[in-house]
């Protein structure tokens, strides 16, 4: 009778250790592959789960989204993948963190799966992925994801309301700014996600490359305080100062927020949120809207992100989660998500096919993006380089700081970092 | 006296002194044993990941490649000192910590001796109203207030429209007001705590002391300094101690709010360590500042720990 208490509670504790992996558990008691992936939620999340579901029928493999806030997924996956949990079988990872994630031998490269065409469907074409997405997927000649989901900032504008304004649709630099400064003058300006955060180094990095500037030279030194990097900044701080109330603090989806209740006529934003904006539903100024690439000074630049299928090294169904990683990227999936929600797709044929531009109307403007686009640093202590930027970019949006002094103190500050 | 002494002796404790030596044995063995789960639990818990912190805050490496990290032995600390805007964060979580608890214990003895003196049923619907901040987690806090504080949508923007002054509240976006602004939402969050422990401790004070004040012609304010402050003296401590340290490791709210920004000016100590560890990949350093953030609150809030126990042990019966 005294033992039984005890055991009692041994026994509930461990049915809750059990129960806690349960659905785990079953899958597998069962003889079921069950694949977990990793990726950010929202929208694009729940429209992928549901494509899952004809995965999971036609090849019998069970598969569990653990979709998380983006915020917070890079730091899920890091201790996921670093301590060994073998909790993933498939990530999804932005370019930035692949060097990373390959240095720190998270990932499996995937150049022997690709070679099995029978793996991969006969839906999936790898010669139709965008060369320099592959090209970017691939690291110290090793292909580690397989790419979907560029992203890219964007310029929009209110149409019908810039027309009333006598505004016309800007390009350059100047025409923003010109057209900004009006808009600014009149009660608004231009919605501009400055809040201190990757955001803002996106989108200047961008505007700088279109001047020609870069934060290296061409021996692949740090090398901030350039006249074009300085003139960039400067243009960040005008730009800032006729941007609307409350840019400082604003991020992408801020942004698309002030233009789809019709508050802004000119934003800046990113291509995977367009797509609310076309969304009579949703927005208030659907179908009236106009896109363009981001400002440019010299010719147009974007600044590209991507978003990679990885297969984890730790993971216990390699095969089958490149199975899946095939199928999430295979031209007919990417079409569908394309339809559904504007995803830009890393496929050449989706792309381009004319269905899709009819019902996207800021593909042209992606295209024009793309066309010289650039990643941000993927080195070792580029995040110390984004950080660094992040703050000094806010300084100079919110603090009103000197340009030249800011990028003379970041060079000064990563001096070590950056030899 | 005698005669007491003989029937002891006459006892059977004290004819038979080892079983009792042994019963005492077996009494302390089983205490031992008693004590043994939560003493691992708590080894387990706290000592075994602090000493881990402490030893890791002693090497220059990245999450998942802990193997590959260099010792530097102090080198964190000493980059903490000679680090400008990790001074300038601890500047920060200090006035932060210091403006939001004093705000938040005026407001809530202010709020719960008011409140003490409306109708039960009132003050109790009141009470009710007033805590259900506390309910909402810090995150979702700091979202709503987000939204709040936006000049296109916010409501804080929509209301000092109203009387002219929009155009003067620089908000979350100018460096100069973001600390207020999140100030503004910890007090709105926190001070239903205080509220509530503030209201515990009316409960316990002898309504005759009021009384006999009243006689001797006591007014509000007197009755207030006199005997309710210094009668509260215990519970705002112990409200002091938990407020405090909470708000010296501020995480969550401004996260949520402006995520540090703009121009650093909200920049806590606890987002700058997760900013080195998770984003720049530079878990010594991070961990190097979680330790001098303890130790910071070790320094500030152990003496008055330390006072609270004296006090506590003089009382004891």
């Amino acid at each position: 009778m005294r033992l039984t208490r005890p055991l009692l509670s041994v026994l509930v504790a461990m049915g809750a250790v059990w129960l806690g992996d349960g659905r785990q558990c079953q899958a597998e008691s069962s003889g079921q592959v069950e694949l977990v992936i990793s990726r950010w939620a929202g929208p694009h999340a729940d429209d992928q789960a549901e494509l899952l579901k004809e995965f999971e029928k036609s090849t019998g493999i069970k598969v569990r989204m653990d979709a998380i806030d983006y915020g917070q997924l890079r730091q899920k996956q890091i201790l996921n993948m670093g301590g060994k949990t073998r909790a993933y079988d498939l990530v999804w990872a932005q370019e930035v963190w692949l060097p990373e994630y390959v240095a720190a031998g998270y990932l499996r490269p995937l150049d022997e799966y690709v070679k099995d065409e029978a793996l991969g469907g006969k839906d999936f074409d790898f010669g139709d992925f965008q060369p320099s997405l592959i090209k970017i997927a691939t690291v110290e000649g090793k292909l580690y994801g397989l790419p979907t989901f560029v992203q890219t900032p964007l310029m929009v504008y209110n149409q019908e309301m810039l027309g009333k304004a006598g505004v016309p649709a800007p390009k350059t630099w100047e025409e923003t700014l010109s057209a900004a400064k009006k808009l600014h003058d009149k009660g608004t300006g231009i919605a501009l996600p400055a809040k201190q955060g990757l955001a803002a180094v996106d989108i200047w990095i961008a505007l700088d490359r279109s001047n020609k500037g870069d934060y290296f030279d061409p021996a692949g030194k740090l090398k901030l305080v350039t006249p074009e990097n300085i003139e960039t900044a400067k243009f960040w701080k005008d730009l800032s100062n006729v941007s609307m109330r409350g840019s400082t603090n604003w991020h992408f989806d801020d942004v698309n927020k002030a233009i789809e209740f019709g508050q802004a006529d000119l934003g800046i934003t990113i291509s995977g949120l367009v797509g609310a904006l076309e969304d009579p539903k949703e927005s208030k100024v659907a179908g009236k809207l106009g896109y363009a690439a981001l400002p440019y000074k010299n010719r147009p630049f974007g600044t590209l992100s991507v978003w990679n299928w990885c297969v984890t090294a730790d993971g216990k169904h390699p095969r089958e989660a490149y199975q899946l990683a095939a199928w999430l990227t295979s031209k007919a999936t990417e079409r569908k998500l394309s339809q559904k929600n504007g995803q830009i797709s890393a496929r050449q044929s989706v792309l381009k096919d004319p269905e899709l531009i009819a019902k996207s109307p800021w593909l042209p403007a992606v295209s024009e993006a793309l066309t010289n686009a650039g990643t941000q640093p993927r080195t070792k202590n580029a995040p110390k380089l984004m950080d660094a930027m992040e703050s000094a970019l806010s300084r100079i949006a919110a603090g009103n700081a000197d340009p030249q002094k800011e990028l003379e103190t970041v060079q000064a500050q990563l001096a070590a970092d950056f030899p | 006296m005698s005669a007491k002494a003989g029937t002891l002796r006459g006892s059977t404790l004290f004819k038979h002194p080892e079983r009792v030596r042994s019963r005492g044995d077996r009494h302390q063995l089983l205490a031992v044993a008693l004590i043994i789960p939560a003493a691992t639990v708590l080894v387990a818990v706290m000592i075994v990941p602090l000493g881990y912190a402490l030893l890791m805050s002693l090497f220059d490496y990245r999450v998942g490649a802990e193997s590959k990290g260099s010792f530097v032995f102090l080198a964190n600390y000493l980059r903490f000192v000679e680090d400008p805007l990790a001074l300038s964060s601890l500047g920060l979580t200090l006035l932060f910590t210091f403006c939001a608890v004093s705000c938040e214990i005026v407001l809530g003895i202010g709020m719960a001796v008011l409140l003490a003196t409306l109708p039960v049923s009132i003050a109790r619907l009141l009470r009710g109203v007033y805590c259900m901040p506390l309910l909402i987690s810090p995150i979702i806090v700091g979202l709503l207030w987000r939204y709040m504080y936006d000049p296109t949508f916010g409501l804080v923007y929509y209301f000092l429209g109203l009387t002219g002054l929009a155009n003067l509240f620089g908000g979350l976006q100018e460096p100069a007001s973001a600390l207020f602004c999140v100030m503004v939402a910890d007090i709105w969050e926190t001070t239903p705590f205080v509220l509530l422990c503030v209201t515990a401790g009316l409960a316990g004070i002898p309504a005759d002391l009021y009384e006999a004040a009243r006689i001797d012609g006591a007014g509000a304010l007197g009755r207030l300094f006199r005997i309710t402050l210094p009668l509260l003296r215990s519970v705002l401590a112990v409200v002091l101690v938990i407020r405090g340290t909470d708000a010296f490791r501020v995480f969550d709210i401004i996260y949520a709010l402006t995520g540090g920004g703009p121009a650093n000016s909200t920049l806590s100590l606890s987002i700058y360590a997760f900013k080195k560890g998770f984003e720049e990949n530079q878990m010594g350093y991070a961990m190097a500042i979680a330790i001098i953030t303890m130790a910071l609150l070790v320094l500030i809030f152990g003496p008055l720990l330390k006072a609270l126990y004296s006090r506590s042990q003089g009382n004891a019966p």
